[in-house]
């Protein structure tokens, strides 16, 4: 063989594990998946992923596990979880408040660290996600970075959107509900509930959601930070601006993607699971440059 | 999602355990709920196939912690490409159910935990990949619950048109899919013969041979199989369109002893895309009283689980 031959290593990824378990949180089990780290990073925090609400939770289950695979392969340990009264977690949907949603983040985030012995945490999440891993951000010392993907900015615009989306899929499928937006939403108000697209929307969750605000959660928050917006907009959103703005002017080091496409957040894709290789690629890549 | 937990169903969710289940895909991730101690065991399995895994608004987990009260275990897992699971996500395709997937994890129960009767509980694909379980293991598959699944050779109205075409073709996932992947580009090509197929309308659309021959195959497996049945469609489902055909010309040519086993009911209204919760109530509590219905044991007294 020549002394000055080549040589070619081929490297393939490596092998990501998936633990999925069940944690007692608030006397019910939660269901989670960790992901060891697939490699060395030396002093990496954890990833905790919070998902999105409701519906919506279905719609973007499965992006939510490739991002915390891919965090997993990038060398960090990461976990996403169901909050109580989601997916295979026990707990009433009916019962869920804002503040329980933060409470089940804060518990899954203590799993992880008994998991990998790890006390920092770098919290992700997703539209109502986002205003937990925002608050769950804020509350805990150990909070090394945030990632926002397509945060919910306010509440009260976020229940109109919903309410209103789903109102018009019913149109579309030529069921005449007759009502407005205001309309189902006083109901939720009088009556503890409405039911629209075969789901409810209760009182409980609304009324304790629809005054936050995202940028006042994060007024003490001068972490490193990456805003995604999943929008069907070329530019950042007024809200979204702002909220990059006051951060910066925080000191905080932030860095936006922006993903060009309104996936329906409600609405569930037969053919496949929504997914966004751009955003899970921007999200990796951001992680990969934390140190 | 759209219940109130009772104690009853918190104790199925405590006793619930997390799994792992190898497929040639990749690890599977699914939810078993083993049954109630304090009932006679059902000795099935109920398999509820659902994309994700809990169902768009947890009606699987509602059916499975209810079944586990009857006496009955469960399990719920993540397709490959879906959920929790690894593996590669493609585009759905009714003919080509996750047969595989369905098969690693009969086999699994059946090694890991000693589950060696089914009971399949699928909801539009869910429903297809149920019955193509039949080709490989007719013999453990006690019953069958087929929700409003669409059965006709054309794919499945709403995903392959022009629109999504538009979308998948600006979407560089789906080209690096297309390049590297021969079974990707043969999806491709068949979905494209069905919109073509079903825009030219050819094979006529209100006939036997309209149906999919895949559906055919796997329909032919069930009727050999011993398994009982349950097909539940709404009146008013786009699904029930293709499965009307069945009902007038297949399954009038079973017989007697063969089409007493399957049960076929048509309720006003939709199944398949409930526009409200009591509707969606509804088809949990039948799902139940009918899995109930296959229990070998004595039967139970008293208010049947599922109802408020």
């Amino acid at each position: 063989m020549p002394s000055n031959a080549a040589v070619r290593v081929e490297m393939s990824p490596p092998k990501v594990q998936s633990e999925p378990l069940f944690f007692p949180a608030d006397g019910r089990p939660l269901y989670g998946m960790y992901c060891p780290p697939a490699r060395e990073r030396p002093h990496a925090a954890a990833l905790v992923a919070c998902h999105g609400v409701g519906l919506e939770h279905a719609v973007t289950s499965h992006v939510v596990a490739q991002a915390v695979r891919q965090a997993a392969a990038l060398g960090y340990p990461a976990f996403l979880y169901h909050s109580r009264g989601h997916g295979d977690s026990a707990g009433d949907f009916a019962e869920i408040t804002f503040e329980n949603l933060v409470e089940d983040a804060l518990a899954a985030a203590e799993q992880v660290r008994q998991l990998s012995r790890v006390r920092r945490i770098i919290w992700l999440g997703l539209r109502v996600g986002g205003l937990v891993a925002a608050e769950a951000a804020v509350r805990s010392a150990d909070s090394a970075g945030l990632v926002l993907w397509e945060p919910v900015a306010k509440g009260a615009d976020y229940f109109r959107q919903l309410v209103r989306g789903l109102l018009f899929s019913a149109v579309a499928r030529g069921e005449k509900t007759g009502k407005t937006v205001n309309e189902v939403l006083e109901q939720v108000e009088r009556e503890g509930q409405a039911d629209i697209h075969a789901c409810y929307l209760h009182a409980k969750f609304y009324l304790g959601t629809r005054d936050l605000d995202l940028a006042k959660i994060l007024e003490r928050w001068a972490g490193p930070t990456l805003l995604a917006q999943v929008q069907a907009r070329l530019n950042l959103s007024p809200a979204n601006a702002a909220l990059v703005a006051a951060l910066e002017g925080r000191g905080a080091k932030v860095a936006v993607t922006r993903i060009s496409e309104d996936p329906g957040w409600q609405f569930l894709m037969w053919g496949q699971p929504w997914s966004s290789t751009t955003l899970l690629e921007n999200t990796g890549s951001w992680l990969d440059e934390l140190a | 999602m759209n219940w109130r937990e009772t104690p009853s169903e918190l104790a199925r969710a405590w006793a619930e355990k997390a799994l792992k289940v190898p497929s040639p895909h990749g690890d599977l991730i699914g939810i078993y709920t083993p049954p109630a101690p304090e009932v006679a065991p059902a000795g099935m399995c109920v398999l509820l196939l659902a994309r994700p895994r809990f169902e768009y608004r947890r009606m699987a987990v509602h059916l499975a912690r209810l079944v586990a009260q009857e006496g009955f275990a469960a399990f719920r897992f993540d397709f490959h490409g879906w959920g929790d699971s690894e593996g590669e996500t493609q585009l759905t395709m009714l003919d080509e159910p996750a047969t595989e997937d369905l098969t690693a994890v009969i086999r699994h129960l059946g090694s890991a935990l000693g589950e060696h009767r089914f009971v399949l509980w699928g909801w539009c694909y869910g429903a297809r990949a149920a019955i193509s379980a039949f080709v490989d293991e007719p013999d453990a598959i006690a019953g069958l619950a087929f929700l409003s699944a669409p059965i006709d050779a054309a794919p499945a109205s709403g995903v392959y048109n022009v629109r999504n075409l538009a979308r998948w073709l600006t979407d560089g996932t789906q080209w690096r899919q297309l390049i590297f992947s021969g079974r990707a580009r043969r999806r491709a090509v068949d979905a494209l013969r069905g919109m073509i197929r079903k825009s030219m309308n050819r094979g006529g659309n209100s006939s036997e041979a309209s149906l999919s021959p895949v559906f055919m195959e796997h329909f032919r497996a069930l009727i050999r199989a011993r398994a009982r049945a349950l097909f539940l469609y709404g009146a008013e489902d786009d699904e029930y369109a293709s499965f009307r055909i069945a009902e007038r010309d297949l399954f009038p040519k079973l017989d007697v002893a063969t089409r007493r086993r399957f049960e076929i009911e048509v309720w006003p209204g939709r199944v398949h895309s409930p526009l409200d919760v009591a509707r969606q109530q509804e088809i949990v509590a039948r799902s139940v009283s009918w899995v109930r219905s296959l229990h070998p044991g004595p039967l139970r007294h008293g208010a049947a689980v599922g109802e408020n």
